[in-house]
């Protein structure tokens, strides 16, 4: 299973905790809404190549 | 591939990212999927935001809608006070939330 | 329409009562809703909060508190969870929705607390 964690802001340890958990024995991948610019295009493909995306607040 | 299966769901309960909002949805329909989004509790402020006209016109009509009852709960007037861009009937219940996660394969909450 | 489990994930009481009338209206469109509270930043368990989460629970939903007790009186309405429990059960969500903004850095005071 894929999962997808975006981050409006920095996680914290709580978030982390739950991420830690979810992602166990799966393929993970994280995009930061915080940093930058954000490339929205590069977003959407990963959110479509993902089988889950949480959105962390 | 279905056309339901090329619809991407935007749900928004956070009242700070419009940008995010908007830039999702171009990127979507830059990719070639139609966007359906729903604003709920006090992410309805939104709907005052100056970009949110330029959202709605990326939406089919039946895409995009906020909660009637999150609308009215903040101060605003349902009836008098349609946001720029919606019509009375996009006034919903949270069953539109459920319309989201039927209609739409992938959905991003912001 | 397949009914999912959804969680919603409330840090914040600003948001906490919305989120489970949120949680409500996923349950009627019968999906498995849950409702997580976390960190006791409970919402004011008015007549109305308290039928939600009565709502929510008839429908096979949940109502969680992570991190804290439930608070006196409401010991019956509200499930307790550990942070690794609720990480275990996310596993098996097919929406994980952490709801409205994180939790403030100061306690909302009693004009927007009540």
């Amino acid at each position: 299973m894929k999962i997808l964690h975006v981050y409006r802001n920095e996680a914290n340890e709580d978030t982390k905790k739950l991420v830690e958990i979810l992602n166990r024995d799966r393929e993970v991948k994280e995009f930061k809404l915080y940093e930058n610019e954000p490339n929205y295009d590069m977003l959407v493909q990963m959110i479509y190549e993902a089988d889950q995306t949480v959105s962390w607040w | 591939m279905s056309s339901e299966a090329e619809k991407m769901g935007i749900v928004v309960t956070s009242p700070q990212y419009m940008r995010h909002v908007l830039g999702v949805a171009k990127a979507a329909k830059r990719a070639g999927k139609k966007v359906m989004v729903f604003f709920t509790f006090k992410s309805i402020h939104l709907t005052k935001h100056p970009d949110f006209a330029c959202l709605a016109n990326l939406c089919d009509l039946e895409d995009i809608a906020i909660c009637a009852d999150s609308y009215t709960c903040e101060g605003y007037d349902v009836e008098k006070d349609v946001p720029k861009g919606l019509v009375p009937r996009q006034m919903r219940t949270q069953a539109y939330l459920g319309a989201v996660l039927d209609e739409c394969n992938k959905v991003l909450f912001l | 329409m397949s009914s999912k489990k959804i969680y919603f994930l409330l840090p914040n009481r600003i948001y906490a009562s919305d989120g489970i009338r949120s949680s409500l209206g996923q349950a009627v469109e019968n999906h498995y809703a849950n409702s997580v509270i976390m960190n006791g930043e409970f919402p004011r368990f008015s007549e109305y909060v308290k039928e939600n989460i009565s709502w929510v629970r008839d429908m096979e939903g949940d109502v969680l508190t992570c991190g804290a007790p439930s608070p006196e009186g409401l010991e019956d309405a509200l499930t307790e969870i550990t942070i690794e429990e609720l990480g275990e059960r996310l596993r098996e969500a097919d929406i994980i929705i952490p709801y409205g903004l994180p939790k403030q850095t100061k306690t909302p005071p009693p004009a927007c607390a009540e």
